[in-house]
């Protein structure tokens, strides 16, 4: 219990730390920029019917969602599927290079010293951390729900689903110090993932309940998000829009919060801050 | 400098980031080649239509009675849809998109065509069902539509259009029962043929109601053949039989209710078409003793409001046989039934105080009329007990009693009207009653007054009707024309559009028609 309490008082240190981490510019700088490049995807795809983007977008469109993404409201509801398609690759060859940019602006600020070689390579290694982030992001979740749905209604498919939601957070977890390390030691993006689960493994308690929180805090968007065309029909189609948009911020913020507060417990273990 | 860039030209290289930039660009250059004009109209139609329905169903899913603003505005909503250019020319677009939007145009035509029959517009209705005829594809979608437009037409009063387009609900019936996959008709093809018969025998002449007569008969029993061992077999069988009654052809419906009778499809409707079988022997073919073997069927195999209808039938039969007694003991114990159907209750109550005035014992009919009026105020055959007893003193010559039992009967069929959503059929039958009670009393001109008022209060077609039934009155009763012709003129003026326009122009032609020369004779 000691220990919960221990790593939860911890967590809501990162927490602060993070916080004081993103009022820099150059630490805040690289999330508004992946913030911002999510949500100009995200309004091409919504005006995609637009007459100049839609020589370019009606056949992306097509492509991801089929011809029933080229009809009202089917365009919207799909949205969020298209949209996640996209995201994926957004995170690994756009976002997560930006975001190791961040951690390192973050561990250079608090005074830790970085490695030159993760400063050489950082685009390169922040892809191939990205693609992890990803697969531990979407990987466990769509395994379970692909179950659940195959279980069909009822207590089962509820129960996969919580599986779907503790292997999607064990997973993040491990990888979640990943960044931190490949900026902090160097190495190869392999050796970063090595070196960050074995930094959760020694502050189990903090990480899970900073995960888990980030988690919980998109659950209810996603939940919306999961079920598209019921929003179409008792709201309007297009507050799927705004329902994505404020997921890409939400998730963007969880994102900066979480990576920096792995940052902020790394610094604090030195006795370092910002 | 020129090294740094070069080495960090090269990391950018080896990332994924330049794939992703070649691959946008690869898109967007083999995608600027395609057209998507047709395709954004399509999304443009698709988008504000959705629109119109979200009004629309806000329309349909009011709690309160539908205010006029809200179907405007789901009328303005579809119209707005309808005016857009990809609508009016389809043909511009390639054939998929095309075909989306011609599918699009019938679904808008067919909105607005219900919506204008709403607002009581029936001309713009019908306008909008024959713009979705040219559209609609599907067989059962066509069949709707004609039904929707005989429907504008009716309302229309346009009876010689609805005629041609019952006949042309029959045809494209026909055609979706032989097409590869029959679908289910909807119900009002099962009245068409009835009605075409109607109306050819009300305004043709008896050559175009024996065409009508045989095409509406050969139709209903082709499509009892197509729809052989299912529910729609015994509809179709029933349509015949009303053809022949709306025809009158007595015998050949008696004929259609024995067929009926044996086929074990229609064992539930047994009781029933004993009953009609009945009451055709009773009333029109005059055979009483024939009628009651009917009835006594009727009764023992059918249940509810089907049997005590058959035992009512009966008593009239038994009469019709002089045998008053036992007639007059079976309404007793109808009337005595707490069981029975409480139409027929009243019936018998009304038919036994009908039999002790004739007796001349008033004062026990008296009794019976005024139960019906308490136990089965709601009941149509309570509707006549205020009337008959106006009636009795009128005929009297007893002034003010008439006059009292016509304030009685006024207060009590006031009340009836003042519940609220009455429907029309009940508005009509209860107010034709209190006229009735007017004139009974020697009140036409305060019958004719009531009627405007009331038309005051109330929206189209109970106002239209009233104001109908005043001008008929201030005409051939009271024999004031002006009068009748600015009622006339205000139905006219108040309800555009409509049959009931259609039947105020008909009674101011009428009324503006100078008299003939052999009626100028015989005045002078």
């Amino acid at each position: 219990m000691n220990t919960l309490l221990d790593g939860f008082l911890e967590a809501l240190r990162g927490l602060d730390g993070a916080r004081r981490a993103l009022r820099l510019g150059v630490v805040a700088g690289p999330f508004a920029v992946a913030a911002l490049v999510q949500l100009l995807i995200l309004v091409a795809l919504a005006g995609a019917f637009h007459p100049v983007l839609a020589p370019a977008l009606l056949p992306l469109l097509r492509a991801l969602g089929g011809d029933a993404a080229l009809h009202y409201p089917m365009h919207l509801v799909l949205l969020p599927a298209i949209h996640e398609a996209l995201y994926l690759v957004v995170l690994v060859l756009v976002a997560f290079p930006l975001y190791t940019r961040a951690i390192r602006h973050a561990v250079v600020a608090c005074g830790l010293e970085a490695s030159r070689r993760s400063g050489r390579r950082a685009p390169g290694d922040g892809v191939v951390l990205g693609l992890a982030f990803a697969v531990a992001a979407a990987g466990p979740a769509l395994l379970a729900e692909r179950f659940a749905q195959a279980a069909g209604p009822g207590t089962g498919a509820a129960l996969l689903r919580v599986l779907g939601f503790t292997a999607t957070a064990a997973a993040l977890v491990h990888v979640v110090y990943a960044p931190v390390a490949l900026v902090r030691w160097g190495g190869s993006a392999v050796t970063a993932l090595r070196r960050g689960a074995a930094m959760a493994r020694r502050r189990r308690a903090p990480t899970w309940t900073l995960v888990v929180a980030a988690m919980l805090v998109q659950l209810p968007i996603s939940w919306l998000l999961a079920r598209p065309d019921r929003v179409a029909l008792r709201l309007r189609p297009e507050t799927i829009v705004y329902l994505l948009g404020t997921a890409t911020l939400l998730d963007v913020l969880t994102m900066a919060f979480v990576l920096l507060a792995a940052v902020a417990l790394a610094c604090e273990r030195r006795g370092l801050s910002w | 400098m020129v090294r740094a860039t070069r080495r960090r030209l090269a990391s950018v290289r080896r990332s994924g980031l330049a794939a992703a930039v070649g691959l946008a660009t690869t898109l967007l250059a083999v995608a600027g080649c395609r057209p998507t004009d047709g395709l954004r109209a399509r999304y443009r139609v698709e988008r504000a239509l959705w629109d119109a329905q979200r009004v629309e169903r806000q329309v349909l899913l009011a709690m309160v009675p539908t205010g006029r603003t809200a179907v405007t505005e789901a009328i303005a909503a579809y119209e707005a849809v309808a005016s857009d250019p990809a609508l009016a020319h389809p043909e511009r677009y390639g054939d998929d998109v095309a075909r989306d939007l011609r599918r699009l145009r019938a679904v808008v035509r067919t909105a607005l065509a219900t919506l204008y029959l709403t607002d009581a517009r029936y001309a713009d209705a019908a306008r909008s069902w024959r713009g979705a005829l040219a559209d609609v594809t599907s067989p059962r979608r066509v069949v709707e539509a004609h039904v929707g437009l005989a429907r504008a037409l009716a309302l229309a009063g346009d009876r010689e259009a609805l005629a041609a387009q019952c006949d042309s609900i029959l045809r494209a019936a026909e055609r979706a029962l032989w097409s590869p996959s029959p679908p289910n008709l909807p119900p009002e093809v099962f009245q068409a043929p009835v009605l075409l018969v109607r109306l050819r025998r009300e305004s043709g002449g008896r050559d175009a109601t024996r065409r009508a007569v045989a095409r509406a008969l050969g139709f209903c029993d082709r499509l009892a053949d197509a729809l052989a061992d299912t529910p729609g077999a015994v509809a179709a069988s029933m349509a015949g039989l009303h053809v022949t009654l709306a025809a009158e052809q007595w015998e050949a419906a008696l004929e259609r209710i024995a067929r009926l009778r044996d086929d074990p499809a229609a064992a539930e409707r047994r009781a029933e078409l004993d009953l009609v079988a009945g009451e055709i022997l009773l009333n029109a073919l005059d055979r009483p003793r024939e009628a009651l073997v009917r009835f006594d069927a009727a009764r023992e195999e059918g249940h509810g409001a089907v049997a005590d209808a058959a035992r009512l039938d009966r008593t009239v039969a038994l009469r019709r046989l002089g045998r008053t007694g036992t007639a007059r003991a079976e309404l007793r114990a109808l009337a005595a039934d707490p069981d029975v159907d409480p139409e027929v209750g009243a019936r018998a109550l009304v038919m036994r105080a009908s039999l002790l005035e004739a007796d001349g014992r008033w004062d026990e009919a008296l009794v019976l009329l005024r139960r019906a009026m308490h136990i089965h105020a709601e009941t149509e055959a309570a509707l006549d007990a205020p009337l008959v007893i106006t009636l009795h003193y009128a005929e009297r010559g007893d002034t003010t009693l008439a006059r009292r039992s016509l304030e009685q009967a006024r207060a009590f069929y006031e009340k009836r009207l003042a519940r609220p959503h009455i429907p029309t059929d009940r508005w009509l039958g209860v107010t034709d009653r209190l006229i009735d009670a007017f004139g009974a009393a020697g009140s036409a001109r305060g019958a004719a007054r009531w009627l405007v008022e009331r038309a005051e209060r109330r929206d189209a077609p109970d106002g239209a009707l009233a104001l109908l039934r005043a001008a008929l009155l201030e005409a051939d009763v009271l024999g004031d024309t002006t009068r009748a012709l600015s009622l006339y003129e205000k139905v006219v003026e108040r309800h555009p559009g409509t049959r009931y326009a259609k039947v105020a122009r008909e009674g101011i032609a009428r009324l503006a028609k100078p008299p003939s020369r052999s009626s100028r004779r015989i005045t002078r």
